[in-house]
């Protein structure tokens, strides 16, 4: 057992010194698949911030019952009475004027806020209705905007609906890519792979002669595989650092000027780790289907 | 402990190497494979050491038919069988002791047990002092020493030499016969192929004359 750990050992030793014996074709093979990761891996950057951007944004249709200023104490009762009653109304929530303005100051609008005179913000309900269908929103929002003392009533979240459909299909997208390159990333590795079994294979003979397994034969070139994966991934990370934090001042600068602190988000540890551990993997998987095949073609 | 029975071995491309071969080999034998070039007693060894396996008849070796051995099982078989090759099948990108270690370390030797071993090994070969070089800087007959020494590093029962002074001045062949008389002595099975009949008369053994891949005579 203790042998068996030795080797390997001796096995990661042997990679680590074959890959850094030959740095360029190392760093070329890294590099490669460090771009193969970042296609993806980026877009996942895109979408997620795209997604942190849009966050308080409600996924759910909601439809916004502005009041009219002018309406009565009576007018404001009975629409209480009937949103509470409605059945096609599923949740509602009255916001003040104050209420919503305390919301604005509080997204970091406070700077045009600040500069108005009254608030200009009526009193409003929020309401989640039960269907969520196009036609059934728009016949509720006809009846609700003919009560009395109702200055508005807006289906407002239909865009919002819309951009959660776009993300959705990024991220399949996503998820697609991810696929793809993935692919990509064995052939790579493997190629790889097959011009090092190349290169050693009269060690790979030599060692079968005198009794070597595949397993024993397999194990270095494994290991090889998953440093390669992993510098690989190590790289890509390099280049998504780079893009971000090259992306942060112009993006920072938009977000100013609508007055937002929005700042991009990096991968987090856990999606690094994932990054990592998925690219490691393919490289080996590519690995193991090299050294396979020629082990066959030795025979 | 090794018996042919009937055995035809046809390369692809219809070269018939060896033609309906029955023999037998007992433990402990010294035994001299002769004939010309292309008689068929590389591929004899080769059928023993499972790396060519029989068209027809059967190849056992302590019982086992090699010829059916799985591919699994064949490196098992080889670790008890000490190879030895013409052209030596050293790794020239290791040093003198690195070669003699392969064959333990793939066996699964502890490291320390496994440089005592290959020390002695180099030793009985006369290469101990050499242990830090590498093999280009060793001359012909040092190279094949050292394939000698990797080939019994694992004390094998069966040792299998492929025309092993082949390329070797005449002093040089006197060095590795005797080194083959000693394993002998101990009691290791030897299978020596080789072109050249003057030399081996002397040691005394078994013969065994190939002719186009038949027996051709046995002394």
């Amino acid at each position: 057992m203790s042998y068996w750990l030795a080797h390997h050992l001796a096995s990661l030793a042997d990679a680590l010194r074959r890959l850094s014996r030959t740095p360029f074709a190392t760093g070329f093979t890294a590099l490669a698949i460090g771009v193969a990761i970042t296609l993806p891996a980026g877009m996942y950057l895109v979408v997620k911030n795209i997604n942190h951007l849009a966050g308080d944004l409600p996924t759910q249709p909601e439809i916004s019952l502005f009041l009219s200023e002018a309406a009565s104490a009576s007018q404001r009762d009975a629409i209480r009475h009937k949103l509470e009653r409605h059945p096609a109304i599923d949740k509602r929530r009255f916001v003040s004027s104050e209420d919503a303005l305390a919301r604005l100051n509080a997204r970091g609008l406070s700077d045009i806020t600040a500069g108005l005179e009254k608030n200009p913000l009526p009193d409003a309900w929020v309401l989640v209705p039960r269907q969520t269908t196009a036609s059934e929103l728009e016949s509720l929002r006809r009846e609700l905007a003919l009560l009395p003392g109702v200055e508005a009533v807006h289906a407002d979240s239909v865009w919002a609906e819309r951009l959660q459909a776009m993300l959705d299909i990024a991220r399949h997208a996503v998820l697609l890519l991810s696929i793809l390159f993935g692919l990509a990333l064995v052939a790579i590795a493997s190629n790889a792979i097959r011009a090092q079994i190349l290169t050693r294979r009269e060690e790979i003979e030599v060692s079968r002669l005198i009794g070597a397994t595949d397993r024993y034969i397999r194990r270095p070139f494994l290991y090889y595989g998953a440093l390669q994966g992993a510098s690989g991934a190590l790289a890509a990370l390099a280049i998504l650092a780079l893009l971000v934090a090259s992306m942060q001042f112009p993006v920072s600068r938009l977000a100013t000027l609508y007055g937002s602190p929005f700042r991009l988000l990096p991968l987090d540890l856990n999606e690094a780790a994932l990054v990592l551990v998925a690219a490691t993997l393919f490289s080996w998987l590519g690995a193991w289907i090299a050294v396979n095949r020629t082990l066959r073609k030795f025979d | 402990m090794i018996r042919f029975s009937q055995v035809t071995k046809r390369y692809p491309g219809g070269l018939t190497a060896l033609d309906d071969i029955s023999l037998g080999i007992e433990k402990g034998e010294l035994v001299f494979l002769t004939g010309h070039s292309g008689a068929g007693k590389s591929t004899l060894l080769k059928l023993i050491a499972a790396i060519e396996r029989p068209t027809a008849g059967a190849v056992t070796v302590n019982g086992q038919n090699v010829g059916r051995l799985s591919r699994h099982a064949i490196p098992y078989l080889r670790r008890n069988i000490g190879l030895i090759f013409q052209d030596h099948k050293l790794l020239f990108d290791r040093s003198v002791i690195e070669n003699t270690l392969l064959p333990l370390s793939i066996a699964g030797f502890d490291r320390r047990e496994a440089l005592k071993r290959a020390r002695a090994a180099l030793d009985k070969v006369g290469l101990l002092s050499r242990e830090r070089a590498m093999p280009v800087a060793l001359s012909g007959g040092e190279q094949q020493r050292l394939c000698i020494a990797r080939a019994v590093v694992s004390r094998p029962a069966l040792v299998l030499a492929d025309e092993p002074t082949g390329n070797l001045d005449t002093g040089y062949t006197i060095d590795i016969l005797n080194m083959f008389r000693d394993f002998h002595r101990v009691g290791t099975t030897l299978v020596i192929s080789t072109h050249d009949e003057r030399t081996i008369r002397a040691m005394g053994g078994r013969i065994i004359r190939l002719d186009h891949g038949r027996l051709a005579a046995e002394t």
